[in-house]
């Protein structure tokens, strides 16, 4: 049709939501309900984690170059202060992401007892936790 | 000839003024699409329905994922 340059984005529209990126539209997914979440670095010692997070201390994301690798949950406040996150995390967390639609995935979450969810993008980068409207 | 874009190279053109359009039906279109993306789906595309893009901008075109 005489258009001189043409090109195909690849990865389409769910490369993009996945992503977390804006979008238009009706759709009313994750990317648009997220809050920050408590993270923390993995050689960061626990008693620096309680310290900064102060008393509400509830567990927190451990990230490495911004991509989550496991979580402290809340019983990490009982460890040795000196411990580091990676010695006192868990690996392998549940993640969803940012292009699901948070009817279903609070569906999801209400049936598995779940009340924050870990939100990545395909690469693993952490992007914000998602808890279902009340 | 079309040639695939990868996301760092399609924020690379929209920054530089690229043309995004949807080719999924309007159903799709409607539920989510890039902001600013023209809806013309591959069905209905034809002289007419391209005319009100700018020939002299570069277009993304787009569907789900892979085309």
């Amino acid at each position: 049709m005489g258009f001189p340059e043409v090109h195909d984005y690849e990865g389409g529209k769910s490369d993009w939501l996945s992503r977390g990126c804006a979008y238009e539209g009706t759709a009313d997914l994750v990317s648009r309900h997220l809050t920050d979440p408590v993270t923390c670095a993995l050689d960061e010692r626990l008693v620096d984690v309680r310290a900064r997070v102060g008393a509400a201390f509830d567990g927190c994301i451990v990230v490495d170059g911004g991509i989550a690798v496991g979580v402290l949950r809340a019983e990490a406040a009982d460890a040795d202060p000196g411990t580091t996150a990676l010695e006192a995390m868990t690996f392998g967390m549940s993640t969803v992401r940012p292009s699901e639609e948070i009817d279903e995935l609070a569906h999801r979450m209400r049936h598995a007892g779940a009340e924050r969810a870990i939100v990545t993008d395909a690469d693993g980068r952490l992007l914000g936790v998602f808890s279902p409207p009340d | 000839m079309t040639r695939g874009v990868s996301f760092s190279q399609l924020r690379d053109l929209l920054r530089d003024g690229a043309q995004l359009v949807e080719v999924l039906p309007a159903e799709e279109y409607g539920w989510a699409h890039l902001p600013g993306a023209r809806n013309l789906p591959l069905k209905e595309l034809d002289d007419d329905a391209v005319s009100a893009l700018d020939r002299a901008r570069p277009v993304v075109v787009y569907c789900n994922d892979f085309l």
